[in-house]
């Protein structure tokens, strides 16, 4: 009888010794990320964007951020508060540059805590309205097709005044023209012209707009070739 | 025996709390289930694809000029515009796109590889998974 109770003692002592263990690395890890993917959604016209991934800090003791690295030039960890002490609530900043960008990007964010097991990969989905949005940036001519005009169909964003100040084609192989698509003057058409006859050629064509009443110039590029 | 028995019942249940920790733990049941994205191929298929194949390399132009996958070209957002143009250049129909950046989780091959498909209307795009990482430990192999 004795010797079965200590039996089940040794039993317990190691369930116990066992549980313990597997408990350990989510005690130590101290820093509980209410998100790990934050979304940040930009106008066309917006410079930049900050994004906050907040925490807290559920560990028993204090956490010290060591290391912020964004995983793209077109962001920057922004200088904050680094320790925090036990419970206390805290958040990361990073901002984001829209430069000459539209659509979207993922951008991961390395962390690192002054804990063994506090590294973390944080994810920053940027999104950046397109002002001027074009069905295909590239088009081709396969060999022996009809070296015929292809349309590529432009659309403003809504409520954005656009005015289109030239149109600048590489190669004077081929030509390029904007018309107007619809009524509204949101939308319009490039009209490309490839060279006549069974040649390879290859351009770029840069559209050059002013939009919003700021009159903010931006570029745009497609291009064309034909096999 | 009884020693035996015990241990027997105490690997038992580790392995009983293992799965439940995986089965009940979010985190831990994506890292274990979870697939990759559907546009990511692996170095392996990628080498045994047959047709043209056209490697693009997301990383910086500093990474790139320290080491590239043989006949790569570079792209990425930082000169966008210029190096999309030789990409074009070089690419035929029919031709598969595999787009890499460091490693798995990087994000710019899957920006660089989304904007192959959505802006040039570019099929057959792929995302090679591991990245870099990937296939310089598959060359030191």
């Amino acid at each position: 009888m004795r010797r079965t109770t200590a039996i089940w003692r040794k039993r317990a002592a190691c369930i116990a010794l066992g549980l313990l263990a597997g408990q350990w690395p989510a005690a130590a890890t101290g820093l509980k990320w209410d998100a790990t993917e934050v979304t940040l959604a930009l106008r066309w016209n917006a410079d930049s964007g900050i994004a906050r991934f907040t925490f807290v800090n559920e560990g028993p003791g204090q956490v010290k951020i060591t290391d912020l690295t964004p995983g793209c030039g077109c962001t920057a960890a922004l200088p904050s508060k680094t320790t925090f002490a036990a419970g206390e609530r805290g958040e990361a900043t990073v901002e984001f540059k829209a430069g000459n960008r539209a659509g979207s990007f993922r951008i991961p964010i390395a962390v690192q805590t002054s804990e063994p097991a506090g590294a973390a990969t944080l994810l920053l989905i940027a999104t950046i309205e397109d002002a001027i949005t074009f069905d295909n940036r590239f088009i081709y001519w396969q060999k022996a097709e009809p070296r015929g005009p292809r349309r590529v169909r432009i659309k403003a964003v809504d409520s954005l005044p656009v005015a289109f100040g030239g149109i600048e084609v590489e190669n004077p192989a081929f030509s390029a023209k904007l018309e107007p698509h619809g009524p509204g003057g949101r939308e319009f058409e490039l009209v490309v012209t490839p060279p006549a006859g069974d040649v390879s050629a290859f351009t770029s064509i840069v559209l050059r707009a002013r939009l919003g009443d700021a009159k903010l110039e931006r570029a745009y590029t497609l291009l064309a070739r034909t096999l | 025996m009884s020693i035996f028995r015990s241990w027997l019942l105490i690997v038992g249940l580790a392995t009983a709390l293992a799965v439940a920790d995986t089965a009940l733990n979010p985190r831990a049941r994506t890292v274990v289930l979870a697939g990759g994205p559907p546009d990511e191929i692996t170095l392996l298929a990628a080498r045994t694809h047959r047709g043209p194949l056209l490697w693009i390399d997301a990383r910086t132009d500093a990474e790139f000029s320290r080491d590239h996958i043989p006949e790569a070209l570079p792209l990425n957002a930082d000169h966008w515009d210029a190096q999309v143009a030789q990409v074009l250049r070089s690419w035929q129909p029919g031709c598969r796109i595999i787009v890499y950046c460091s490693q798995s989780g990087c994000g710019a091959s899957r920006n660089a590889a989304d904007r192959l498909r959505r802006d040039y209307r570019l099929p057959d795009v792929w995302v090679l998974r591991g990245g870099w990482a990937a296939w310089e430990k598959a060359v030191v192999r």
